[in-house]
């Protein structure tokens, strides 16, 4: 696909922190920035590179993983369509902290990191509004810091219930990114997903997952 | 006094004094001992704190009945200032104040710190670093999750050391709690560390003897302390 500087801006209108953006600002931003297409597994940018862009999906859903001696992978942040992710690097100058992978065929918006700089210099609006983003993010760093303590089974129901959210009450991830995401094992998802269908709180099948009874998974979530 | 102090805060640096005064007009000057609570997860987040003398420990409990499981979010100092960002936005305290030391802090009421947040871009922006700051150390914490205790235990002792220096005033429970581990792994962890010459200490201290090679070792990739 062409670079669409108007799809990218109609984009911007309906993304945070854009949507705060007047017209001009959204334009000049808009022609800054590529899209990208990334084939499901293909790697967005790699920890430690050095961040040269704040992204935004497009289409299709991104992971932000971090892949630990041994092999372990977690998954720390699920993105989809309108989500806006690394705009640290834009403030802190570091590189990026974690690998992005494209965990289906998706499309990346990436802004130039000196232009997100720029906006946030010179636009109180805007400033503002990534003022309430990183807030929002902190809470759920924070949130997600206690879960070490919480059993396999609460972690699982909490990771659902999250990305039900995004997704609606079927979500399209597989065990094996389900597991990543909850810190544990395909092994354990495997068993603790049967579990939950034998007692008639979610369907599964190949690649997703249906939540029937969101009450009873939000009380083992412990939410 | 308390204008002038705050303007040593690099966060507050470039607010003219009198915007300054003007932002801490309805402020309180409080002295805590280590170990009191200056906020309470779950209260309502009404004030922003300002640290000026000591460290705060950022606790947060799974649940309000579940103080067995706390785990120390972050420390705050005087470089880094700020607690109770809860209070930018409507809601309640998403973790509790507990001084780690002796401390002196300000409480800002939350309203007039989003004003001045308002009609200070300056402000917004150090505030927004300083949140960008804070999610990229626990986002890097939160990664270490799944490490085996004593590479926990070693990380948190390092960024100590980073934040405090050689010598740090932590109990083992402290140390836990930013490990996000039990006390009784903390102590055994410090001991193996002690025995290797890395740390050295009695209650309540920890000195810092060989950060290099405690780096190393964090870099190494070996599970397994020497």
């Amino acid at each position: 696909m062409a670079d669409s500087p108007r799809t990218i801006e109609q984009l911007l209108a309906t993304s945070e922190p854009f949507k705060s953006l007047g017209p001009a600002d959204r334009r000049s931003l808009a022609s800054a920035s590529r899209e990208t297409r990334y084939a499901k597994g293909e790697t967005v940018f790699r920890e430690g590179d050095p961040a040269e862009a704040v992204c935004l999906v497009k289409e299709g859903r991104v992971h932000l993983m971090k892949f630990l001696e041994g092999g372990q992978a977690s998954t720390t942040c699920v993105m989809t369509g309108g989500d806006t992710f690394c705009c640290l690097p834009a403030l802190d100058r570091q590189p990026y902290p974690a690998d992005a992978v494209a965990a289906v065929d998706s499309v990346v918006v990436r802004i130039p990191t000196s232009a997100f700089h720029d906006l946030l210099q010179r636009n109180p609006a805007f400033l503002q509004r990534s003022l309430c983003l990183f807030c929002e993010r902190l809470r759920q760093v924070e949130h997600r810091s206690c879960r070490i303590y919480d059993s396999v089974e609460r972690r699982l129901a909490q990771s659902l219930l999250t990305l039900s959210k995004k997704f609606g009450a079927t979500i399209p991830l597989t065990k094996h990114e389900l597991a990543e995401l909850s810190n544990t094992t395909v092994e354990t998802t495997i068993r603790v997903l049967s579990q939950l269908k034998k007692q008639g709180i979610l369907k599964s099948s190949r690649g997703s997952t249906t939540i029937t009874k969101p009450e009873q998974l939000r009380h083992l979530a412990g939410a | 006094m308390q204008t002038k102090t705050l303007l040593r805060i690099p966060v507050f640096q470039g607010l003219r004094a009198a915007r300054l005064g003007a932002l801490i007009r309805d402020a309180e000057t409080r002295r805590y001992k280590r170990g009191q609570t200056i906020f309470q997860q779950g209260e309502r987040a009404d004030a922003v704190w300002v640290v000026v003398k000591g460290w705060v420990h950022l606790v947060r409990c799974p649940s309000p009945q579940d103080g067995a499981h706390a785990v120390v979010l972050y420390t705050i100092t005087r470089r880094e200032v700020l607690c109770g960002v809860s209070a930018l936005e409507p809601g309640r305290y998403t973790a509790s104040g507990v001084a780690g030391t002796d401390s002196t802090v300000v409480r800002i009421p939350g309203a007039d710190f989003v004003a001045a947040l308002r009609q200070e871009p300056e402000l917004a922006f150090r505030v927004l670093q300083l949140y960008a700051q804070r999610i990229r150390l626990m986002a890097e914490h939160l990664g270490g999750m799944v490490d085996p205790v004593p590479k926990r235990v070693m990380r948190s002792i390092l960024r100590l050391y980073r934040q405090f220096g050689a010598t740090v005033l932590v109990t083992h429970r402290e140390l836990a709690q930013m490990s996000w581990t039990t006390t009784e792994s903390a102590i055994r962890a410090v001991r193996r560390l002690k025995r290797r010459g890395f740390v050295s200490g009695t209650r309540g201290r920890l000195t810092i003897k060989q950060p290099a090679a405690m780096q190393e070792w964090q870099k190494s990739g070996n599970d397994h302390l020497p």
